[in-house]
């Protein structure tokens, strides 16, 4: 039981396979981030804001997320976060860029929510990418035409990560709600609460929080998916059919709901690259 | 003391990395990988358990809320009064990098426990930010906080035209001061095509004779 055990964990984290996955997820990872820190070109001005927005942010907070330094040694540290992007999408000291792209992407990526926040610092699509370049700043860098273990267990790290960001949300609805969550009316009232609260409301949220037949089978359509994503980890039609219904699950709740799913792009490390 | 914690979970995580990628042969790097997986599995069983955020190692717990259409919501709304006195909507930029929603909720949290000199630093600030905007907007360019890349920029999490911005006669004359307001609504009513009821806060500048 326990050789069996044994084999499955060495089988999934360490099976030899080809560098296209690992190039893949470094490079998905980067490209992910860079796109949204071009998107947020003022992020270290936040620091010269008044300190009257800064007092609710307490000092072991600030410390948590490196948060102290001046605006000059910001910007020029955001500076050096973009060529670390650039230079681990062009290859160059791909693992020492990628590393530090990570740690300053942890501490920029806090200053868009770190004055409030109700649920978690989500971080608006920086999660997934950090945690990417983190993985992959610890691995051997990729050897075209090896097939090796070091090119497998980041993948399926990087993997494991994008496939929490799924499972999590149905165990919390689960808990929070038990199977009532798949109910229309749980649906319908998130979508309601949600949409209304913005100036304008979402284009489909009213004709879909009319309908008990799409709340309903769109709270089943999503526990179910949620709860069954961990066989994308292990079974290459499972990944596809998640990675599709996650792209219509998140242009649905853009359309519901408003909100984008800024990591989208990450989706793409799900499928299957490597080739034993 | 909870944050150290929590920052002290990731930095066993880039320990724990390091570790494997110093180890040289397969061997030892294998059993050092093995161990910064098992550790990462144990921070996220930690997180789903018990609910508590540890980002980056989120439990993602957002749709799992509670929502009820009858409850009363508000948030902090700012508008801003051109020097014709008409007033419009603040642009949904003026508080970049905050996403404009996160600005709302920031002003919710500060602006009831500041006197009133510093809600005045408060508006001052936004004030200057919106005219910024203004002046940019009025000449046919972006907002510096929509990004570099133009129409491929990610915005702010929220699609960006579900807030209202000025139209072109809003842009058209300068800023001269801003108003905060609270916002007052229920889901069922916007439902119904009810508008939201907004309730003045304070106005910066003060207008003549009011305090300070």
């Amino acid at each position: 039981m326990r050789a069996k055990s044994s084999d499955a964990w060495n089988d999934f984290w360490f099976r030899p396979v080809d560098d296209r996955g690992l190039v893949v997820a470094r490079t998905v990872s980067a490209a992910t981030a860079l796109w949204l820190v071009l998107s947020r070109p003022d992020l270290p001005s936040l620091v010269a804001w008044p300190r009257e927005l800064w007092s609710g942010v307490s000092p072991s907070l600030a410390a948590r997320y490196l948060i102290g330094a001046p605006l000059w040694a910001e910007q020029a540290a955001f500076v050096l976060l973009h060529v670390a992007l650039v230079a681990v999408l062009a290859g160059a000291w791909p693992r020492v860029a990628a590393f530090v792209s990570a740690l300053l992407l942890y501490h920029f990526a806090s200053f868009e929510e770190v004055m409030w926040h109700s649920v978690g610092p989500y971080f608006r699509g920086f999660t997934l990418p950090l945690l990417g370049l983190f993985v992959v700043s610890f691995a051997p860098s990729p050897k075209r035409g090896v097939r090796s273990a070091d090119h497998r267990w980041p993948v399926a790290l990087v993997q494991v990560f994008v496939v929490l960001h799924y499972l999590l949300p149905a165990w919390a609805k689960l808990t929070t709600h038990g199977l009532d969550w798949a109910s229309g009316a749980v649906v319908r009232d998130a979508i309601v609460a949600t949409a209304t609260a913005m100036d304008q409301v979402p284009p489909a949220a009213y004709r879909v929080a009319a309908s008990p037949f799409l709340c309903g089978l769109i709270g089943v359509v999503t526990l179910g998916m949620e709860l069954l994503s961990p066989l994308a980890l292990v079974s290459r039609p499972a990944a596809i059919v998640l990675v599709a219904l996650a792209v219509v699950g998140h242009v649905g709740i853009a359309a519901t709901m408003g909100a984008v799913f800024l990591a989208l792009p990450m989706l793409v490390v799900l499928l299957p690259w490597e080739r034993a | 003391m909870t944050d150290l914690l929590r920052a002290g979970s990731l930095a066993v995580f880039i320990g724990l990395g390091l570790w494997a990628a110093a180890a040289r042969d397969e061997s030892r790097r294998r059993r050092a990988v093995s161990v910064l997986i098992g550790y990462v599995l144990l921070v996220f069983a930690a997180v789903a358990a018990t609910g508590r955020d540890d980002w980056p190692f989120s439990a993602y717990r957002l749709y799992a809320k509670h929502y009820d259409p009858t409850d009363v919501y508000s948030r902090i709304e700012a508008r801003v009064v051109d020097d014709s006195g008409r007033e419009w909507p603040i642009d949904p930029y003026a508080g970049s990098p905050l996403p404009h929603i996160i600005v709302s909720m920031v002003l919710d949290g500060r602006l009831r426990s500041l006197d009133d000199q510093g809600q005045d630093r408060v508006g001052a600030f936004l004030l200057a930010r919106a005219e910024e905007v203004r002046r940019r907007r009025a000449e046919g360019r972006r907002a510096s906080g929509e990004g570099r890349l133009g129409p491929f920029s990610a915005p702010h999490g929220i699609l960006p035209w579900l807030f209202d911005r000025a139209p072109p006669e809003g842009l058209a004359r300068p800023y001269r001061a801003i108003r905060f307001y609270r916002a007052h609504w229920r889901g069922v009513d916007r439902w119904q095509g009810r508008p939201r009821e907004l309730t003045l806060l304070f106005e910066y500048p003060r207008p003549e004779g009011a305090a300070p």
